[in-house]
């Protein structure tokens, strides 16, 4: 022979002999690599089964907004800042003020046929809802109405339908109704909530509410009253020619609504009313605590000082008017002066510009008679002039058209306002007030809401935002009971399917050792064959494992073929009962990585033991025909 | 004393192969077997018999000397190489080395062939010198010639299983031969075949090894197909020293 020396045996060789050999044995091949597919394809199915299903479960669990829903236990005045500040947090996906829970009972029926009225729920809603969004519904705007699934059910109605919203009040021991058409933009589905529901703008249900407490709605012409700003006052100052009896001065804090008193001086009054006060014995502050006088307290105030002479003073609250004309120009600041007495006295010199007698009866004259101010005419040479007055007090603003009357008798930076207007400003402290245009009226604005809807923006958040409610004196429901419990449930079944699923693994490794085991086994003879030739221990151990690694590879290629069938059938069995992107069966990319690479470590240690046995047993047995 | 490494062959070429006071002991069943070998030694060319009836420690013989079993002590265990020239100390070898040497040196005939089922008789035939890395046209080249020698070069692409039982132990004489090994075993190589075909193998067998001066030791207990046909014979004599206690020795045959 030409190269008689030679080398180590190629690695090749022993793989192609290994491949001969297996594909010699071809049936038997077949049968071994049957077996591993049969131990692992339940398995791969069984951890396909436990990782879809815990998997969905926590999605869903996490996912679900009504998990994260925390509503108020019960009804509250929630200002409309409480609501910009919630907002704002961090832990708050979305919050939207809610009515209270009977302002929200209204009634659905299909255009033209209001006997098939359905009674439901009104709940507000806004861009950014969760529930809506997550369960692939689009956010109602106004005019329109997103139905619950069982309210749609009842209501017969789908997409794109017309439905009249139907709200009723008590009136005069008899019903009122009021309508409006809205169109179906969706329907949620059954998990987002079992209850008949109509959600709509918040707009809408402020509108609705609004309704029921009596008051007209402009913009779908619903009758009513309006919500008319009434005057409000602080203090009040009584001027007396006499000095009064103990009793009377005891009258006049009690049960008057005043609850302070005070005596001042002539210069002390003058400053306070912001007017030259006549000569007079005394001169009595009366003041408020906690709620505002009204009307009627004026009134009270009034009727005990009868006969007395005497003179009664408004003072104005310390605030200031900024005035700017049509082309919105600024025309300046101006601090807010009282025009005058609430009864003329002798002595006062200011000229009655106001054509009607000051005083508080039901008539109430229109803005376009007494919202006038007298302004000094250094500053508005042109005459009367139509101005827009802002005024910024407590918290609230509020912009209005005024007429502005120039007067001499008005000292600079300052104008001096009716009574009434003073009254306004005094409500202004307390609540907020619009200036409605069309009505040129001033009208109270909504004070606050009832309740929310709030969502955390996480599970993890929850008990976080309850605590932080009930720091603040809100009791609030959460669903904690039900996450605890569903996490609970999980875990126990997660320990459950971890049970069962290690006693598959033991017996699955039981069988794949022994499968191997027995197919190394029986190769034994020629394995100590190629011993005798001379294949070193290496080359030699390399033959069984070749085999092994042949079966665990090839069986698992066909565990994971059956296992992608199985979970295939699974999933479209139960295809109804998951979402989109959800799968009962199903692995992680990795999770086939990993079950062939303990796959290949079994087979391989099982092969290798099997051949250590072959090569541990005197080769000499192996060889003979026994 | 005993000596079973006769000279017959010129005196002054070292043998292939040689021993000299071995034992090897096995106990099995409470029985006590001792197998001693004062001295044996084949020459190049030269065809030994080793026959004895069954139990007398044939098998082990032939595993020692097929570097499969380890004997206990052992004065002198050489074996001359291929490819060097002072012979290997097989007693000192380590498993790798002994290895080494049943790729190179060592050619066997199995009882039953021991052919791999999933090869062809030609990639059986090969195999050594595939597990040697030998240059592979020419290992096949000489399969071929080595084949056509012993008959059966028709039957090269079959599988061991569409042969006789003849035609397969040719096969395995011919892997035994392929890698040019100085010494070759053969365990019963004719066993399982008739009477007719065992001496036609016999003599294709002697004659190949012949023609490439390889040193055979071939064990059998059939007398009568060695009768007059081989070099030399040697045989054990058996003493049993107490019940359960044997002790069998290798000798040179009376009728050698």
């Amino acid at each position: 022979m030409a190269d008689a020396r030679g080398g180590p045996p190629k690695r090749a060789l022993v793989l192609s002999l290994c491949l001969s050999d297996l594909c010699h044995e071809r049936m038997l091949t077949l049968c071994m690599v049957m077996a591993v597919a049969a131990v692992l394809g339940p398995l791969l199915i069984l951890f396909g089964l436990k990782y879809g299903t815990v998997e969905t479960l926590r999605e869903r669990l996490i996912h679900d907004p009504r998990n994260c829903e925390i509503r108020p236990v019960s009804s509250h005045a929630f200002t409309v800042q409480w609501f910009e500040d919630t907002a704002k947090r961090p832990d708050v996906s979305f919050v939207v003020p809610t009515t209270r829970q009977l302002s929200a009972a209204v009634e659905l029926s299909p255009v033209g046929a209001p006997d098939k009225s359905v009674s439901l729920d009104a709940l507000p809603t806004a861009p950014g809802d969760p529930l809506i969004l997550e369960n692939g519904a689009k956010v109602p705007d106004d005019g329109q109405a997103l139905l619950s699934a069982s309210a749609a059910e009842i209501l017969g109605a789908s997409v794109g339908d017309t439905l009249t919203l139907t709200v009723r009040r008590m009136k005069n021991s008899g019903f009122q109704s009021a309508r409006t058409d809205l169109t179906v933009t969706g329907i949620l589905p059954v998990r987002a909530g079992a209850l008949r529901s109509v959600f709509i703008s918040l707009s809408l249900l402020e509108n609705i509410e609004n309704f029921k407490d009596g008051l007209a709605v402009a913009a779908f012409n619903w009758p009513g009253e309006l919500p008319r700003a009434y005057p409000l006052f602080n203090s009040l100052l009584t001027v007396l020619p006499t000095s009064p009896r103990p009793e009377l001065l005891f009258k006049l804090t009690n049960n008057t609504g005043f609850a302070g008193r005070k005596m001042l001086s002539r210069e002390e009054a003058s400053d306070i009313a912001g007017l030259p006060m006549p000569d007079a014995e005394c001169y009595i502050l009366l003041t408020t605590k906690g709620s505002p006088a009204g009307m009627n307290n004026i009134e009270a105030v009034r009727n005990i000082l009868a006969g007395q002479k005497a003179a009664l003073f408004l003072p104005a609250p310390d605030a200031a008017l900024s005035l700017s004309d049509a082309a919105g120009h600024d025309l300046g600041i101006f601090r807010i002066m009282s025009a005058g007495p609430l009864d003329s006295v002798a002595g006062t010199k200011l000229p009655n510009v106001f054509p009607w007698k000051e005083g508080f009866g039901r008539d109430i004259p229109s803005a376009e008679q007494w919202l006038k101010i007298l302004a000094p005419t250094g500053r508005f040479p042109g005459g009367e002039q139509e101005a827009t007055g802002e005024v910024t007090l407590g918290g609230n603003s509020v912009r209005f058209r005024v007429r502005i009357v120039p007067s001499a008798d008005v000292t600079e930076d300052t104008v001096r306002a009716p009574l009434r207007f003073i009254g306004m400003l005094g409500i202004l402290q307390s609540r907020p007030l619009f200036w409605d245009k069309d009505l040129r009226e001033f009208l109270l604005s909504k004070r606050g809401y009832a309740g929310f809807r709030l969502y955390a923006s996480g599970l993890e958040n929850v008990a976080g935002l309850k605590r932080y409610f009930e720091e603040q004196g809100l009791q609030v429901h959460t669903e904690a009971e039900r996450i605890d419990d569903v996490m609970r449930l999980d875990k126990y079944l997660s320990l459950i399917f971890w049970l069962i699923a290690a006693g598959s693994l033991a017996g699955g490794t039981a069988c794949l050792v022994s499968n191997i085991y027995a197919g190394i086994e029986r190769k034994r003879r020629e394995l100590a064959v190629l011993r005798l030739l001379g294949l070193g221990w290496g080359a030699f151990i390399r033959f069984p494992l070749f085999t092994a690694s042949f079966y665990a590879i090839c069986g698992f290629g066909a565990a994971l073929c059956l296992f992608y069938a199985m979970s295939f059938v699974i999933n479209t069995l139960f295809a109804d009962h998951l979402q989109g992107g959800e799968s009962l069966c199903r692995l992680a990319w990795w999770h086939p990585f990993i079950a062939l690479a303990l796959t290949v470590l079994i087979a391989l240690l099982s092969g290798g033991i099997a051949a250590c046995r072959a090569a541990a047993v005197d080769p000499a047995q192996a060889l003979r025909d026994e | 004393m005993n000596r079973a490494d006769a000279g017959t062959f010129p005196a002054g070429a070292a043998p292939v192969l040689s021993v000299r006071d071995m034992k090897k002991i096995r106990e099995k069943g409470g029985m006590h077997f001792e197998l001693h070998v004062p001295s044996f030694s084949v020459h190049a060319g030269e065809f030994v018999a080793v026959v004895g009836e069954s139990g007398c420690g044939k098998s082990t013989l032939l595993d020692i000397l097929g570097l499969v079993l380890r004997p206990d002590a052992v004065g002198r265990f050489f074996l001359k190489r291929r490819t060097q020239r002072e012979p290997a100390d097989l007693a000192t070898l380590s498993e790798q080395g002994l290895s080494l040497c049943r790729r190179k040196d060592i050619g066997y005939v199995m009882q039953s062939g021991g052919l791999l089922p999933y090869l062809s008789v030609l990639d059986n035939i090969v195999l050594p010198c595939r597990i040697n890395a030998y240059p592979d046209k020419l290992s096949l080249k000489r399969a071929k010639v080595l084949a056509e020698t012993l008959g059966i070069g028709a039957h090269l692409d079959k599988k061991p299983a569409f042969l006789s039982g003849g035609q397969r132990q040719r096969a395995a004489i011919a892997r035994a031969l392929v890698h040019m090994p100085r010494l070759v075993l053969a365990d019963e190589p004719t066993a399982a075949v008739d009477n007719i075909t065992a001496c036609e193998v016999r003599d294709a067998f002697q004659r190949t090894a012949a023609e490439q001066m390889a040193a055979v030791i071939l064990v059998t207990h059939d007398r009568g197909l060695i009768r007059g046909k081989v070099d030399r014979t040697v045989t054990f004599s058996l003493q049993k020293r107490k019940p359960g206690y044997v002790v069998s020795t290798l000798t040179e045959s009376a009728d050698g």
